[in-house]
């Protein structure tokens, strides 16, 4: 080895470093699988297409799962709670617009009638009841669950408002809330929950699950559900038990 | 060509995802199986990807040379993070056709075995890296994309793209040395031990005179 080591071309580098790994096999996938693959994402693609736009929406964001970050680093979650100028009829205390924060999430409520849920945090215990009440205070018509894996209860109805697609409108997490009344988006290990509490119809509610919850505390905020549902509520919401996806891939996450 | 295929796939033309899954499904695939080692998580990722590819068409660069970097940043991210893209797209994979059962020919599996041993030995060695820089070794030394190529595939700059592969050359050179210092150790221990014992000429003794010293790296 020299002492001062030239600019190598990429090729260069790239040689030397295939030569430090042993090479790695990958087999291609088999025809007849490729095939099959293919022409399953076909129809899933043109079934999306053509029918129902709206629907398709819904449906990815019925559940939105937080990432189960391997490197379990910060993330941050804003749910903003809308009251507008006129306000939401303040119940004890006053619903203006204001900022709950807690080590785990922030609860904001925005100026245009928007309340934003941002989780900071997805390995945290979770206090539902303080976070009910908090959505209450804000005036979002929520329900919150600690997921139950012993729920028996049946699925609520997730309602459809609709199914107007956006029409010209671009597909983003503002024109979305605009239609529908709430958005969950995951960008940059961020989970944002905007909701519109107005846009909320009656007996429509706003369920948060978390399916962690009771069964591994400690990562309460992945897995996160939410959504809308029609009345009448569950009296509980099914849990999930916490495996971590990647674990053979990335054992050990701090580095 | 690749430019017309960018704007039908903004349009959504279903024939020119079928032309984007024809091209480089192949490629995801085995980007996919080197970084999870698995078969069947390996699959899941290509439809994964092509469905998150599918959901995110409108974000393709209109101008652009191959989308295979785009690509393969998809199957990254999915790699990472494969049970939000499985909930996200959970209507379209319950539909999936059952995973291929163990193959009935004698042939492909041994095929497979061996195809298998070699994956695992790959894998371990890719475990000695961190993960984000494993994104970028297999991304350009396994799939032969260019810096550039990696920068575009995974959003970052070209110079963290540069920086994660000198760290990764620095630590695989380390750990090769490390090794190597640790076989040559154990070997002169052995030839230590071998020469305590014996007197005059040994009919072992002369293999080690003659035997190249130079080491390889592997």
């Amino acid at each position: 080895m020299t002492a001062t080591p030239r600019p190598r071309s990429e090729e260069a580098e790239r040689a030397e470093l295939a030569r430090l790994l042993p090479a790695a096999a990958a087999p291609d996938l088999s025809p007849s699988r490729h095939l099959l693959l293919k022409e399953h994402l076909m129809d899933t693609v043109t079934e999306q297409h053509t029918p129902a736009p709206a629907r398709r929406r819904r449906s990815l964001a019925l559940k939105v799962a937080l990432p189960a970050l391997v490197a379990a680093g910060l993330a941050a979650v804003t749910l903003a709670a809308n009251s507008g100028p006129g306000g939401q009829p303040a119940t004890a205390g006053g619903a203006r617009p204001g900022t709950i924060s807690t080590v785990a999430y922030t609860l904001e409520s925005t100026a245009d009638d928007q309340v934003t849920l941002t989780v900071l945090e997805y390995a945290k215990t979770v206090d539902v009841e303080q976070l009910q009440r908090d959505l209450d205070r804000l005036g979002v018509p929520s329900r919150v669950y600690a997921g139950d894996p012993g729920c028996r209860a049946p699925e609520p109805n997730y309602p459809d408002n609709g199914g107007t697609p956006l029409e010209g409108a671009a597909d983003t997490p503002a024109n979305r809330v605009a239609r529908d009344g709430w958005d969950m988006e995951t960008a940059h290990n961020k989970t944002v929950l905007t909701v519109r509490p107005k846009a909320i119809r009656a007996g429509q509610q706003l369920f948060i699950n978390f399916p962690l919850a009771r069964t591994s505390p400690a990562n309460s905020f992945r897995n996160l559900h939410a959504g809308l549902m029609t009345l009448p509520a569950p009296a509980c919401m099914a849990g999930e038990e916490f495996v971590n996806p990647l674990a053979s891939l990335y054992p050990t996450p701090g580095h | 060509m690749e430019t017309s295929i960018r704007a039908r796939i903004r349009a959504g033309d279903a024939a020119a995802y079928g032309q984007l899954f024809e091209e480089h499904a192949q490629a995801v695939h085995r980007h996919a199986l080197r970084m999870t080692g698995e078969w069947a998580v390996a699959e899941d990722v290509v439809s994964l990807t092509f469905l998150e590819a599918w959901r995110l068409r409108a974000k393709v660069e209109p101008e652009g040379e191959s989308l295979r970097p785009w690509l393969l940043g998809i199957a990254t991210n999915v790699i990472r993070n494969t049970r939000r893209a499985a909930r996200r797209h959970q209507k379209a994979l319950a539909k999936l056709p059952p995973r291929e059962s163990l193959p009935d020919i004698a042939v492909e599996l041994t095929g497979r075995i061996a195809d298998a041993e070699q994956l695992a030995a790959a894998k371990a060695a890719l475990e000695r890296l961190r993960p984000a820089e494993r994104e970028v070794f297999a991304l350009c030394v396994w799939e032969g994309l260019d810096h550039a190529a990696v920068a575009e595939a995974l959003g970052k700059p070209v110079g963290t793209v540069r920086s994660r592969l000198s760290r990764a050359r620095a630590r695989l050179r380390e750990l090769t040395e490390r090794e190597l210092a640790a076989a040559r150790k154990a070997r002169s221990a052995e030839r230590d031990l071998q020469r305590g014992r014996a007197y005059g000429q040994v009919p072992g003794d002369r293999t080690f005179a003659v035997r190249p010293s130079k080491e390889t790296i592997r």
